[in-house]
């Protein structure tokens, strides 16, 4: 009788807690805003999606925090950015120590692995050029394109994961490659106007999007990836830029120092933007809307 | 063994450079080497030597398992010498590597070698890690000279299932030699204390909990426990530290506050004699003044052990200048009543990918 009772009670128990796992939503949890705008699309109500880090940062400067882990630890699914750019990411697994988001299990997905790189180096490098990457320039979101690559990874993981959802997740992702491809059509259409310009940047954080908008990359203030701009590489480059019959426009991630681009431009008659380049970041609040705020500040 | 672990350093490294030239997929480790360039001034000591080269080798052997290997050049008393500092594997799944399949929990992380002791924040760090260029008194009194303690055994750790970051850790081990003398800081093997000295079997208990209060700020708060000769039948025989840290970290966009504090007491004997307690505490603040260059202060308490010695403090005053992400420069002021007013420049190079877990 006993026995009876406790095998109803498990059957209970067990029926139960599988109804609460179909019902629960995909716990995803990535490394900053701009991919969790991008999981939120295809995921939609199926994902919960959390991010580790908020607004525009260097993702190579991240302070990794015990809190953070507490986050990785429920995961189902975590997205990181890859290329040697998010190394801390590597720690809070160690710590973590949970299975689903061990390297090449379901839960792993580094957004970088299908990306077509730029700048990736030919010869061999080391300090004295700088801190190049080995693996080629990491900022691949910035290429708009880039972000349907990286939602059609994102879908095939999430059907990996949860099968019985993938009409879903196909649907959701095909809508986010729609709003993209259209949006590209009128953010290409704004950035003609400064087609003929020579953009400059502080650090080559945006040669994902000269690419993506064809744009001319006309240099870095800095002469080495990571080592502050000399006065006398800037020297050149003012030279360089005044001898040039087009504007000149400097682009500078939030993340950078100011100073030097505000000072270029006042002696070269160059505009200068200090542009956030994250989802997260005060008034950006979708992957669509970050190319939104830049055209929109580019081209005013 | 020397002569071995040499033989196998060099071996490693031709491979490596072989690799880089033919541009192959590989199955090595990462290698990397890291220098550690100190220079002393006080009244007694002018000197400029490089303290430390380190070698490390990472490689994950299976999903969830991983080796780490960390080989030390060092100079003491005028030689050199090669010592293991850390060899030792992570299993971060241990219940489902051993028996796969069976359903069995996960969380239960299991390290087995030679391993810096996890008791309070700065003991498990090695020297690049450090914010200034010597340990705290506390940490050189009662967790031993040189790079700190370390020790052969195994450590299991676990996540408590609580609704904040709570991990316990718990080791046995056996105690290492002494490693070498750390005489840069003013704080040397003439002054009166000792520090405890370990031996036979280790017990170390930690439990590391942290609390975020908003994106911004973030509050630590770690209970650390160590038992030395934990075998032994008499207390008298035994070392015992018991310890708190707590540390609170703020950020400031890309730059950080961080406030640390680690109170210890400590209950051992010296040369044989019977057991006293002696307490210590230390409390450092760093702040990123640019994106390149921090800055730190520190005050450092040692208390008399029993009625033995005399109270000590120090204060440092510490800039590092990041030069890149694999180098600095640093300079440190140590000022003391009791101690040597001393004067520290170090630099520290890295070469090739290096990572640490999260501490």
């Amino acid at each position: 009788m006993c026995f009876n009772k406790l095998k109803a009670w498990l059957i209970y128990g067990m029926v139960g807690g599988t109804i609460a796992m179909v019902g629960a939503p995909i716990e995803i949890v990535t490394v900053n805003d701009n991919f969790a705008s991008i999981a939120s699309a295809v995921g939609g109500d199926l994902v919960n999606v959390q991010s580790l880090v908020h607004g525009s940062r260097n993702m190579h400067n991240i302070q990794p925090k015990p809190s953070m882990v507490v986050k990785v630890r429920s995961a189902d699914l975590l997205i990181r950015l890859g290329m040697s750019q998010d190394a801390w990411v590597d720690g809070l697994i160690q710590v973590a120590r949970n299975p689903r988001l061990f390297y090449n299990a379901s839960g792993y997905l580094d957004a970088s692995q299908r990306i077509k790189k730029l700048e990736v180096p030919t010869e061999d490098i080391d300090g004295s050029q700088g801190d190049i990457h080995k693996e080629g320039n990491p900022h691949y979101w910035l290429n708009p394109l880039n972000g349907i690559i990286i939602a059609n990874h994102i879908r095939d993981q999430l059907i990996t994961i949860d099968p019985t959802h993938q009409a879903t997740y196909k649907k959701n992702a095909q809508a986010f490659k729609a709003t993209i491809t259209k949006k590209m059509v009128g953010w290409t259409q704004k950035m003609a106007s400064v087609q003929s310009s020579n953009f400059l940047s502080y650090h080559k954080v945006w040669a994902y999007f000269f690419d993506a908008f064809r744009l001319n990359d006309a240099g870095t203030l800095e002469l080495f990836p990571g080592v502050p701009p000399t006065i006398k590489h800037i020297d050149q480059l003012k030279t360089t830029m005044k001898r040039s019959a087009q504007s000149t426009i400097i682009l500078t991630a939030s993340f950078y120092p100011r100073k030097v681009g505000e000072s270029f431009a006042n002696d070269t008659d160059a505009t200068f933007l200090h542009l956030s380049t994250d989802v997260g970041a005060p008034g950006i609040e979708t992957y669509a809307g970050l190319f939104d705020y830049l055209i929109e500040e580019i081209t005013r | 063994m020397k002569q071995l672990i040499m033989a196998c350093l060099m071996a490693s490294l031709v491979s490596i450079s072989h690799a880089q030239t033919q541009k192959k997929v590989t199955d090595l480790p990462n290698i990397s080497v890291i220098g550690n360039i100190i220079g002393v001034s006080n009244d007694h000591q002018k000197t400029m030597d490089v303290k430390d080269i380190e070698f490390s080798f990472q490689h994950y052997l299976y999903p969830s398992v991983k080796a780490d290997v960390f080989v030390g050049l060092h100079k003491e008393h005028g030689e050199r010498s090669l010592e293991l500092e850390e060899g030792y594997v992570t299993f971060l799944d241990t219940l489902n590597v051993v028996v796969p399949n069976a359903g069995l929990p996960s969380g239960l992380g299991t390290i087995v070698g030679k391993k810096l002791i996890g008791f309070g924040k700065i003991n498990p760090l090695h020297p690049e890690q450090w914010q200034f260029v010597d340990r705290p008194i506390l940490n050189q009194t009662f967790l031993g000279k040189g790079h700190g303690l370390s020790a052969e055994g195994v450590q299991l750790s676990a996540l408590l299932p609580l609704p904040f970051f709570s991990q316990l850790e718990w080791g046995y081990w056996t105690a290492s030699a002494h490693g070498h003398d750390e005489s840069s800081s003013g704080h040397d093997d003439h002054d009166e204390a000792h520090g405890v000295e370990y031996e036979n079997r280790l017990m170390s208990t930690r439990l590391w909990n942290s609390v975020s209060i908003s994106d911004a700020q973030e509050v630590e708060l770690g209970f650390n426990y160590l038992l030395g000769n934990a075998s032994a039948s008499d207390e008298d025989d035994q070392q015992a530290v018991m310890g708190v840290d707590i540390t609170f970290n703020q950020a400031l966009g890309d730059r950080t506050l961080t406030l640390q504090g680690e109170f210890a007491s400590a209950e051992y004997g010296e040369e044989g004699e019977a057991r006293e307690k002696q307490s210590a505490s230390v409390l450092t603040a760093m702040i990123d003044a640019t994106k390149n260059t921090k800055l730190g202060l520190r005050y450092d308490q040692l208390g008399k052990h029993g009625d033995e010695g005399h109270d000590v403090t120090q204060l440092a005053f510490v800039v590092t200048r990041q030069l890149t992400e694999t180098s600095k420069f640093r300079l440190q002021y140590n000022s003391s009543e009791e101690l040597e007013n001393t004067v520290l420049a170090q630099f520290i190079f890295g070469m090739g990918p290096h990572s640490h877990v999260l501490q």
